[in-house]
Order: structure tokens, then C-alpha cells, then sequence
């Protein structure tokens, strides 16, 4: 008798490799399908509300990694005030006006 | 032109949006505010007319931040200060005719020393400025005697050639005695100002009120002009024949020649020094007079009550406060205006008929209604007539003839008001925000225009709390350049390993200090983020037929391992929900880090496993574990997910047979896991430091056997374990059935022995015959017919699975 067989060995389908770069784009489509950020919203509507005033970045080509630091921060502090019961509403802006637009047109 | 600045805009909000959306940033990203937006123009109108009504506004000709290269004003955050070479000159004011103090030594030639680094504001000079606090000598020098502060004679005497001093002065004695220009035809006079300083030159200022802050606050108490021949594109005007049409900083050279040919240059020599650059071009800028619109910080005690609003702000890291009190204490009046066309205007109107100006709330709020139906574009598309609320008419001449202002707001203007057009108009008039969360340049930028538009209207910040980050740098601290060759973009890491390790990244960084990102720093970060990742996967498999609705084992019916690791588990959520709540999120991740590689993997997992694989699959035993397990997976998930907000939902929608509560659409609908009181026994807490401690040293000793080649396995030993006391009581306590589950060695033996102070170990050859299937080595293997090779728990396992179907 194979006694390996007999064991418990743990089962998943979570995959060991990540594959992120993949698997991600799919994440923010079923996200995106479920409407989470409205889901989150509804789901804290009657909870006390925590304001985070996005900052508005100049509407100026691609972002940088300092874009990316900025908003990725903004984005840990509204998910775990989320998870800590708060109603997280968040309204992303853009600085539009300017030289530097005046300049490239 | 303004069509195709909004359509620029529009096509980059797309493209920027897009990017932060693939980070994984939850936000209404079908409803994001534009500060181009119609609605958001109008109620910038309207806060232009909320200040108007403060009677804070003014125009003025001042000197302001210039770029000659861009020709426009420059806001105090548009100014970057870098190094710049200029020569500095050493200048003669003749003072024969002076008369004064100076009269008894008009034989000696005097002249008043002064020193500056802009030689080509020398044309506008109108002044010299002292220190009224100040004593001044004049001293012999060469033909002529020179006056300067007596405190500054020495650490020149050699550079401007200086003898005996002849008199001394106090500042006041001098004060409207007048000098002669060094060239012009044309009377120049001393005057006193406290923001004259010995840090550098001779304690004599050359002051030129159009070029300088300091040169126009101290002339204006003379009733001095501000008096600028430079046109906007930073050429002398007419006025100034002799450099006429060349640039101000060509003409440094001309001016030191000429101060040479007329024999008033006593040094020059070439300085570093840190000068204030136009942030978009580059170019080093000047202080130059123009008409401009400002915000007095001093009507309606502006910057009194913006430096009180400061201390009612929670700023994190806390020298935020010093960084932006200093910068609104010492701050000149806010101009307001640009001379540029893509903006929201400032509603203003020029009277043809006597030339006043009239800038009203009145006027602003007509204007508002108008840019709400057609945007700011309205200002300058539509007849002045249209521009012109019922009845309006010049309030000096009772003219009707205007024409329409066409300076534009400062864009710190459109992004400082947000918190109306954005968060009030949302959230209702009294709203404050709880945060605003930007890099720590905005001290002077956004934190700064947002405070003083909110003050001056509303006599409040528009903010409680403000978290500062700093700047992204190269692996070794340098700043990232295109030239340079180390920038390191976004897209590239989300290409290479996912959004998932950039967040993590962002985590793992003391944001509060600049910022490191390198190759090598992600890699690392991809290996941690690895460890989370199986660690998932691990509490996953073994859920596999776990049912907590009927497999739940009641915390107090744990095994004391069980209970350990659930007590670890409350200070993790502990330190995490502290961490988070303090904004430390480089404290998450190592408490992360810890849990899943020290407590989980190291010890929890290795010691359990026994338990999950060979244990009866209901047996109580292994229930426990999968309780304990199910826990710390529903807690673990939550923690991680502000973070790794890809994987915890991919781990969300993984975990098999989650009870009600536990099963949202989502982790992001799920709750911040709650640290279970019961969780928490200090006693047995002590205990397990105890038995950790000895696990070390079992593992040591088991270690030197495996190198000798005396043993395989751990399960191939046992311990015998001899001592005395308390601390022998603790491993009492635990028995030797559970201490071996811990070392993960066949057997253990306690031996009480009082005359052994310190704890012995030993390791011995295990009693019994290996178990096919566990592999301990225990009582029972070979006495059981139908499985002779397997231990009596194994055996018992194996007979019960075969009688149920």
C-alpha cells in the first residue's frame, strides 16, 4: 500500500506563481465589472465618512514613478480606512490650466 | 488655442488615468474633477469674488519672480533655486556733494561702498540702503575715502585697499544724505532698512526697488518707484540708451566695463551662489516691476490667521509645521496674476473714459454664471457688453466704456480652491478634509494656496491633517534623469513584476525621507512578496476540506501551539492597525515579513504539518489547526490587501468553504480583522519565549549530528531533556508528547535531576521502528498484522478510513 496516498496534503488552485503582469489586467476588469468602488461606497453608506482630497496632478504626459508613489499611498490610506469602516469617497482630479499646456499647443 | 489646451488636457487625463487605474488605485475614475471643467471655473470665479469682498485684492507695480524666457510672472512655487555663476562688483557712490555728516570730509572724496551680484541692476539703482542699527566708518582709500560698516573694514581692507579711518557715523546721522549715480545723471540717496546684513558685501545695499522684494518694501517707505527698464523678454528699454535691447545678463560684462572706465569699480570677482530658476525653463530668472494683481497678507491679518489655522493641522512627518510657517511667515503678498491666455481670468475691467480699474464681486459673480454654462473661455469669446452685469458702470466716472482685463489667476489659485469646487460643492459648505497627501514640495504649492484661499474666505484650513512624501531617487541616492540614464518608469516595473510589487515597494519605504528604487531593491521586494504569497498558498491547501460552520474547534479546546500562534497573531493585527492608523505602512510590511517568515513558516507550519497530513482528516487535532490556520488567513488577507490589493483579492476568492460573514464579493467589502481578546495569555506567552529559546538548542544539537553523519532526519532522534526549576516545569507543563511535536523528533524524555542547575541536552538514537507513513519513530510499528509498517496513530487512521466509504 502507497501510504503517501493516505496523507492529507494540501490542495489549492491558488497558484504558486504569480504572474502578475498577466494575471493583474483581469483583476481590474472583474473590479471594474463589479463596480467596486461603488460597491465599497454603498456597502459603508451610512458609516462616518474619511475625506482624502486628491491633490490634482498637471494633465502632462505619461507618470512617473512619483506619480505612482503619490497615488499608491493615497490608495493604502483609503482602503484601510475601508476596511476600518469608513465611507471612503474619493474624487481623482487634474490640474488643466497652465504654461506648460500653453507651451506644447 | 484655448480649444486645443483643452483638448491637450483631455487627452492626457485619458492617458494618466489609464495608468493609475492599472496600479490598482481605487477611485471614481468616470468622474474625476478637471480644474478646466465649466463648473469648477465658475466657482473659481466665485472665489475670486469671495476675495474681492475681503478687500484683500490690489494691483500694483511690483517686483515679482520673472522669467524673461517664458515672459511671465512666477509664483513663489515656481521658483527652484540652483547654483549660478555671476560676477560681483565692488561699487564707489560719489559722495563729495553730500554735504551732512559728510561735509567736513568732502576733501577726502568720499564714496559710499556697496557690493552686488547683479551688476545690471545697477541702472535702476535709486538707493543705498544702511543698517540703522549699525555703525559706519569712512576710511582712507587710495585718492578717495570710502564709507562702509565699521564691522566689515577689516575682512576688506586688503580687497578694496583701505588705510586709516577717519570718522565714524551711526546709520541715523547718514540717513537722506545724497550720492551721485555711478554714471547716470542722476541722484541716488541713503537710506536705513532693518534687512540690511554684515553675512556678506560691505553693509551698504545697493537697493533698486523694481528689481528687489526688500529693494521695493524699504524704497515704498522712502516713497521710492519701482523703477524697472527691463521689458518682458528681459532686454533694457530705452530708458537706459547705453545697454539699450541687450539682455540683463549679457550685459553684466558691459556694466563692469564701464564702472572700470569710470574709474568706480574698486573689485570684481566671479561667485557661485544659489539663484532662484524658472522651474519649467531652467533659466535663471529676475526680480522685475509690472503691474500685477495681489493678495495682501496683510489686510484682514491674512497671514496672522493662516499661521494660527497651521497649528490646528496635524502634519505628518511633524516638520511639515516648521517647513510651511516659515515659508507663510516670511512670504510677500501673493501675486495673483499671470500674463499668460490659458487660465481663468481675472474679472476685472479697464474704464476707457478715466482709466481706473474695476474689480468687484459683483462683477466676478456675473462672470461665474457665465463660465458655468461656458466655461472661463466666456471671458474673453463674449462682447464686453455681455460682461457687464444690469446697470454696471464705472464707480469713478460713472463711464460704461471698458475694456476687459486680460491677465490671468495663478493656476495655485485653480488647484488652492479646490477644496470648494470639489470637496464643498460635494460635501456641503462646512466641510474639512481629513487629509490631503502630496510631496513635500506642495508646502509651498498646494498646501500653501489651498491654506490661504481657505483662510482668507473662510478663516479656516481646508484640511486636518496633511502627509508629506518625499522624492523617488536611484538605487544610490542620485535623482532620476533622462540624461543621467537611471530613470526607472512605473510601466516598467508593472511590466516586469506586477503592480503588486510596486504597491509593496510603496509600503516598504519610510516615505517620509526620499525615496530609493533600483533593480536589486524590487528583486528583493519580489522575494518578500513571494514569501507572503506562499504563505497564502499554504494556509489555502490546507483548508481544502475545512467547513468552519461544522469544523470549528472552540479556542479554549486548542492545543497550547494553536493558542500560541493566535496570541502572535493579535499583536501582528495590533502592530498593523496601529501602523496603518499612523500612516507607517514600512512598519506593516516588516511586521508582515516577520509573521509569514519567523511565526508561520519557520515554526507554526513546520511543527503543524505533522498534525494536517497524518492526523485522522476529522480528527479534533487536526480541526484545531485548521481553525487556527482559518483565522490567521482571514486576518492575513485583510491586512495585506490595502497593500497588495491584487493578490488579496486573488486570495479572497480562493479561500474554500468561508463561512457567511466571511464571504463579500470582495476583501475590499470585507472588515479590518479584530484582534480576539481571548487571543491574549501573557503567561503562556512567557512560557512559549522559553520553549522557542530550547527549540534553538535542540535544533543546534540536532544540526552538529546530521553534519557527523550520525543522523538523517529530525524525526530519526530523541531528546532527552534533564534539569531542574521553574524552567524545567514549563517543559513539564507542555509534556513530552507535545515537545516532541515541537522539536519535530520522535521522542522526547524529561529527566528531573536536581542536582543539574542548567538544562542538558541530549541527543539520542530514537526507540522503535520509523513509520512508513509519519515517519516517527514510534511504540507500535511492526505490531499490527494487516499494516505491520505503520505506527499505532497511523494505523488507527488508516483502519478507520477504510471503514468509511
Amino acid at each position: 500500500m502507497e501510504y503517501k496516498q493516505t496523507l492529507n496534503l494540501p490542495s489549492t488552485d491558488f497558484p504558486m506563481r504569480a504572474r502578475l503582469p498577466e494575471r493583474e489586467p483581469a483583476a481590474i476588469e472583474a473590479w471594474e465589472r463589479m463596480d467596486i468602488y461603488g460597491r465599497m461606497q454603498e456597502h459603508r453608506a451610512s458609516a462616518p465618512k474619511f475625506l482624502l482630497h486628491d491633490g490634482p496632478p498637471y494633465a502632462n504626459g505619461a507618470i512617473h514613478i512619483g506619480h505612482a508613489l503619490n497615488k499608491i499611498l493615497k490608495d493604502i490610506v483609503l482602503k484601510y480606512k475601508a476596511l476600518a469602516g469608513f465611507a471612503t469617497p474619493y474624487r481623482p482630479g487634474w490640474d488643466c490650466h497652465g504654461l506648460p499646456i500653453e507651451l506644447q499647443v | 488655442m484655448r480649444r486645443k489646451c483643452r483638448d491637450y488636457a483631455d487627452r492626457f487625463v485619458g492617458i494618466q488615468r489609464d495608468e493609475f487605474r492599472r496600479l490598482g488605485v481605487f477611485a471614481q475614475w468616470d468622474n474625476p474633477y478637471l480644474t478646466k471643467d465649466f463648473s469648477f471655473e465658475a466657482c473659481e470665479a466665485r472665489e475670486l469674488a469671495a476675495v474681492i469682498e475681503t478687500g484683500g485684492l490690489y494691483r500694483r507695480r511690483k517686483p515679482v519672480h520673472w522669467c524673461a524666457s517664458c515672459a511671465t510672472a512666477l509664483a513663489e512655487a515656481e521658483v527652484d533655486y540652483d547654483e549660478h555663476r555671476s560676477i560681483s562688483v565692488y561699487v564707489a557712490f560719489p559722495a563729495e556733494g553730500a554735504g551732512g555728516a559728510l561735509a567736513p570730509y568732502a576733501g577726502s572724496k568720499p564714496a559710499v561702498a556697496i557690493w552686488t551680484t547683479t551688476p545690471w541692476t545697477l541702472p535702476a539703482n535709486l538707493a543705498v540702503a544702511l543698517n540703522p542699527h549699525l555703525d559706519y566708518v569712512l576710511v582712507e582709500a587710495g585718492e578717495r575715502s570710502l564709507l562702509l560698516a565699521a564691522a566689515m573694514v577689516e575682512g576688506l581692507r586688503d580687497k578694496l585697499g583701505l588705510g586709516r579711518t577717519l570718522a565714524t557715523f551711526t546709520a541715523a546721522e547718514l540717513e537722506n544724505l545724497e550720492l551721485r549715480h555711478p554714471w547716470i545723471d542722476r541722484p541716488s540717496r541713503i537710506i536705513l532698512g532693518d534687512h540690511v546684513t554684515l553675512e556678506a558685501g560691505t553693509g551698504c545695499v545697493h537697493t533698486a526697488p523694481g528689481h528687489g522684494h526688500d529693494d521695493f518694501v524699504v524704497g515704498s517707505t522712502y516713497g521710492l518707484e519701482a523703477y524697472a527698464p527691463v521689458d518682458a523678454r528681459g532686454r533694457f528699454s530705452a530708458e537706459v540708451p547705453e545697454f539699450e535691447g541687450r539682455f540683463v545678463f549679457e550685459a553684466d560684462p558691459a556694466v563692469v566695463e564701464l564702472l572700470a572706465e569710470r574709474g568706480v569699480l574698486l573689485a570684481s570677482e566671479e561667485i557661485e551662489h544659489s539663484y532662484p530658476h524658472c522651474w519649467r525653463c531652467k533659466k535663471p530668472i529676475i526680480f522685475r516691476a509690472t503691474e500685477q494683481w495681489f493678495l495682501s497678507m496683510e489686510d484682514n491679518n491674512l497671514r496672522a490667521r493662516a499661521l494660527a489655522e497651521i497649528d490646528r493641522v496635524q502634519w505628518i512627518p511633524d516638520w511639515g509645521r516648521e517647513r510651511i510657517y516659515g515659508m507663510v511667515k516670511n512670504r510677500p503678498d501673493w501675486c495673483l496674476s499671470r500674463q499668460r491666455a490659458w487660465g481663468v481670468p481675472i474679472i476685472a475691467l479697464h474704464c476707457q473714459d478715466c482709466g481706473s480699474i474695476e474689480s468687484s464681486a459683483e462683477l466676478a459673480l456675473h462672470a461665474a454664471g457665465l463660465f458655468e454654462s461656458e466655461g472661463a473661455d466666456a471671458w474673453f469669446a463674449r462682447e464686453i457688453a455681455e460682461l457687464l452685469p444690469p446697470g454696471f458702470s464705472c464707480s469713478s466716472c460713472g463711464g460704461v466704456n471698458f475694456e476687459r482685463e486680460r491677465d490671468i489667476l495663478d493656476v495655485w489659485f485653480d488647484s488652492g480652491v479646490s477644496f470648494s469646487a470639489v470637496m464643498e460643492s460635494e460635501f456641503g459648505s462646512g466641510v474639512i478634509s481629513d487629509l490631503y497627501l502630496e510631496g513635500s514640495d506642495q508646502h509651498r504649492g498646494w498646501f500653501h494656496s489651498a491654506l490661504l484661499a481657505s483662510v482668507a474666505t473662510r478663516n479656516r484650513a481646508p484640511y486636518k491633517a496633511v502627509l508629506t512624501h518625499g522624492f523617488v531617487l536611484d538605487g544610490e541616492g542620485r535623482k532620476m534623469s533622462k540624461s543621467f540614464g537611471n530613470v526607472i518608469s512605473p510601466q516598467d516595473i508593472i511590466k516586469r513584476y506586477g503592480a503588486d510589487i510596486l504597491r509593496l515597494w510603496v509600503a516598504a519605504q519610510d516615505y517620509r525621507e526620499d525615496l530609493r528604487i533600483s533593480d536589486e531593491i524590487v528583486k528583493r521586494l519580489a522575494d518578500s512578496y513571494r514569501r507572503v504569497r506562499n504563505t497564502s498558498r499554504n494556509l489555502l491547501g490546507n483548508l481544502a476540506d475545512f467547513d468552519p460552520g461544522t469544523d470549528w474547534v472552540e479556542f479554549s479546546q486548542l492545543p497550547e501551539l494553536d493558542r500560541w500562534i493566535l496570541g502572535r497573531l493579535h499583536d501582528f493585527i495590533s502592530r498593523c492597525r496601529e501602523a496603518y492608523d499612523a500612516y507607517e505602512f514600512h512598519l506593516v510590511y516588516h511586521a508582515l515579513n516577520n509573521f509569514c517568515s519567523v511565526e508561520l513558516s519557520s515554526l507554526y507550519f513546520d511543527i503543524v504539518k505533522d498534525r494536517l497530513y497524518c492526523s485522522a482528516r476529522d480528527s479534533r487535532e487536526r480541526r484545531a489547526a485548521q481553525t487556527t490556520m482559518y483565522q490567521i488567513l482571514q486576518a492575513l488577507v485583510r491586512v495585506v490587501a490595502p497593500v497588495m490589493s491584487f493578490t488579496a483579492e486573488e486570495i479572497w476568492k480562493s479561500i474554500p468553504n468561508a463561512s457567511a460573514d466571511d464571504r463579500a464579493d470582495s476583501v475590499f467589502l470585507s472588515d479590518f480583522p479584530a484582534a480576539e481578546e481571548q487571543w491574549l495569555d501573557r503567561d503562556s506567552a512567557g512560557r512559549w519565549e522559553g520553549i522557542w529559546k530550547l527549540r534553538g538548542e535542540v535544533t543546534r544539537a540536532l544540526e552538529e549530528k546530521r553534519r557527523d553523519g550520525e543522523i538523517g532526519h529530525s524525526l530519526d532522534t530523541r531528546v532527552i531533556l534533564s534539569g531542574s526549576g521553574s524552567e524545567f516545569e514549563v517543559l513539564e507543563a507542555l509534556g513530552a508528547a507535545g515537545l516532541a511535536e515541537v522539536f519535530i523528533v520522535s521522542e522526547v524524555e524529561l529527566k528531573r535531576d536536581d542536582s543539574i542547575r542548567s538544562l542538558l541536552v541530549e541527543v539520542v538514537a530514537p526507540r522503535g521502528e520509523k513509520c512508513a507513513r509519519c515517519w516517527i519513530h514510534a511504540k507500535g510499528v511492526g505490531s499490527h498484522d494487516d499494516h505491520p509498517q505503520l505506527c499505532d496513530r497511523c494505523h488507527a487512521v488508516i483502519v478507520a478510513a477504510a471503514g468509511t466509504p
